[in-house]
């Protein structure tokens, strides 16, 4: 076999299946640039709060003391920034593991209502909401993708001249091939270096085994040494009385030369051990300065300063290219775009597949048909229906953010049986589909401005324009999807001479 | 002043399509010449060292990389789009 031949193969099958797993992994994560844009939307409580900042961290920490009652591993702190008004606080649990997280408004201090906000659609890039496993799952996807790209590349006969090249109306696979084509080509850099990067993240936790073997099987003791970072182990002694958080954030700034505080992190705060690790942040930089400073948690006498080692900076420095922290709102849009272009490239790629086979009924195409469906019609739904749920269900219902997830999780399961039920009206299905996702997001701005007072687009045009903008893309998607389901009709049957060359008439995602 | 350089880009790929065949005929109605072409090549090089360049004046070097490569892979798809919609309605002014 030929290489082309070997590698088309590769691309055919090492695209296919993992095709719905990486659209899921490419969708969310395209969210997850604007994660927390979407978080500050999904807090309406924060939107009609006006006045000074006030609240401080260690209020933040007396808050946790007064309603965490399970002694505790360690808790971080993360003071308001331009793109994350507010206060948030994460902890976990001593012995048991359990994390818990917690916002507070930056002017009154007081905890807001429970929401999954935009870190929902970031777990759910890198680990499925399904931990270790899920995040192994996501890496050799992740693989699989670099592999169609790369194959994808080496197949491809016409590269350069078919660079800008789209024919909409051309016939069978054709105009999708096209698609699959610009949209892959194109953003080729982009989506190589996103997938590299992404699997290179977590490549310690991929191949801990070196690691282990040269660490004795500790991999805290790798962690530290391989950042440079500060770890105190606990003394099994009770605590003393700890220096107030502001004050020790105070003299890190001080230090730094700087007011940007990031994440105030307290190692096992009962304990005499107890160690307050405070993080510079600086968004300027594509790699975060990884600048730590460890103090006494009693005593507030610096213990640390951390000295990245080079070969970390530059670890850093890809998963800051990954994660688009970086340079502000222009990178993030750019990232999107091209994100929503690997999603155009996947769903493209997947139909190419479906018209190639569908004048010879291959086994499976109706399973595709529905994974087709299930998947690239029922992640937006389920994620429009999730911000719909963030605006109806009550404020003070207990478990609010499991209600939202459940509403997630519920909308896509009635995207797959209405997917199941409708098996044989592709077309029908597809426009319907189409139809409830415009439905979803035009009525969603309206819903906002029902439900939310102070959030809604005309109260944010002019005064908040990162909660406008989230509307205004909404309102946009939902006219282009509207427009799309007019105009998706299916064509005049080709005539049976010219059939064999076009393949099926008729678009089947 | 990343608008401007976001513009550079499209018009520096633009440009570069233009120099192909299929392209310049859906726009033109002929292949372009061969200067022309190798005008429109010049066009889109030096157009995508300028997007280059004002993105790095702007961003520095580490993130004015990064931007300009977004911009040009945003224009390239921009492009390709724009082009698709002119040669469709090519397409259907020439069956009327």
């Amino acid at each position: 076999m030929k290489l082309r031949q070997s590698m088309t193969t590769l691309h055919t099958w090492g695209g296919l299946l993992p095709s719905w797993l990486l659209f899921v992994v490419i969708f969310t994560g395209t969210l997850a640039c604007f994660d927390k844009e979407l978080e500050h939307w999904m807090r309406p409580a924060l939107h009609g709060s006006s006045g000074p900042a006030s609240a401080s961290a260690q209020q933040i920490s007396d808050w946790l003391a007064d309603n965490v009652s399970a002694p505790l591993h360690a808790y971080w702190i993360h003071p308001p920034t331009e793109r994350t008004p507010f206060w948030q606080l994460g902890w976990e649990e001593d012995g048991s593991g359990q994390r818990g997280r917690a916002v507070f408004d930056p002017v009154t201090g007081a905890a807001l209502p429970e929401t999954l906000g935009g870190d929902f659609f970031f777990t759910l890039h890198y680990n499925l909401h399904a931990g270790q496993i899920g995040m192994y799952i996501v890496g050799l996807a992740g693989v699989f993708m670099l592999a169609a790209l790369v194959s994808g590349v080496i197949i491809h006969r016409r590269i350069f001249k078919d660079f800008f090249t789209l024919r909409p109306r051309a016939q069978g696979q054709r105009a999708w091939l096209d698609a699959h084509n610009l949209f892959g080509v194109v953003g080729l850099p982009f989506h190589l270096v996103l997938a590299y990067t992404g699997v290179a993240i977590f490549v310690a936790a991929y191949m801990p085994a070196g690691g282990m073997v040269a660490y004795n099987s500790d991999p805290l003791a790798f962690y530290h040494e391989v950042q440079g970072g500060y770890h105190r182990n606990e003394l099994d002694r009770p605590a003393g009385t700890p220096v107030p958080l502001d004050q020790l954030v105070t003299a890190a700034q001080q230090q730094w030369q700087s007011t940007d505080t990031g994440w105030i992190i307290v190692e096992h705060p009962a304990d005499a051990s107890s160690v307050v690790s405070i993080r510079r942040r600086d968004p300027s930089r594509i790699g975060s300065p990884q600048d730590t400073l460890s103090y006494d948690a009693f005593t507030g006498e610096l213990l640390h300063q951390q000295q990245t080692p080079p070969a970390y900076r530059g670890y850093i420095w890809m998963v800051g290219l990954h994660m688009a922290q970086f340079g502000g709102s222009l990178i993030r849009l750019l990232y999107g775009v091209l994100g929503l272009a690997g999603c155009m490239m996947l769903v493209a790629g997947n139909t190419v597949w479906l018209r190639k086979r569908a004048a010879r009924q291959t086994p499976g195409l109706h399973l595709v048909q529905a994974l087709n469906t299930a998947v690239f019609f029922g992640l937006p739904v389920a994620s429009l229906v999730l911000l719909w749920a963030n605006r109806l269900i009550p404020a003070e219902l207990e478990h609010r953010a499991s209600v939202e997830a459940w509403s997630f999780v519920l909308a896509w399961l009635a995207v797959t049986l209405a997917t199941l039920v409708s098996s044989r009206q592709p077309l029908a299905r597809a426009r319907a589909l189409l139809g409830v996702m415009a439905a979803l997001a035009l009525g969603l701005p309206l819903v906002n401005f029902l439900t939310a007072p102070y959030s809604h687009l005309l109260a944010t045009f002019g005064t908040a324009p990162e909660l406008a903008l989230v509307d205004l893309t909404l309102l946009i998607c939902g006219v282009l999807l509207a427009v799309a389901m007019a105009r998706y009709r299916p064509r005049q049957p080709v005539p049976a001479a010219r059939k064999t060359e076009c393949g099926e008439s008729e678009v089947t995602v | 002043m990343s608008i401007l350089a976001f513009v550079t880009a499209v018009a520096a790929m633009l440009c570069l399509s233009l120099a192909m065949a299929r392209h310049h005929r859906d726009l033109f109605g002929r292949p372009p010449g061969r200067p022309r072409q190798l005008l429109y090549r010049l066009l889109g090089i030096l157009g995508t060292a300028l997007c280059l360049l004002l993105n790095l004046r702007d961003g520095g070097g580490e993130i004015g990389m990064v931007t300009a490569m977004g911009q040009l892979m945003g224009a390239g798809i921009l492009v390709g789009l724009l082009l698709a919609r002119v040669a469709t309605a090519g397409m259907n002014n020439s069956r009327r």
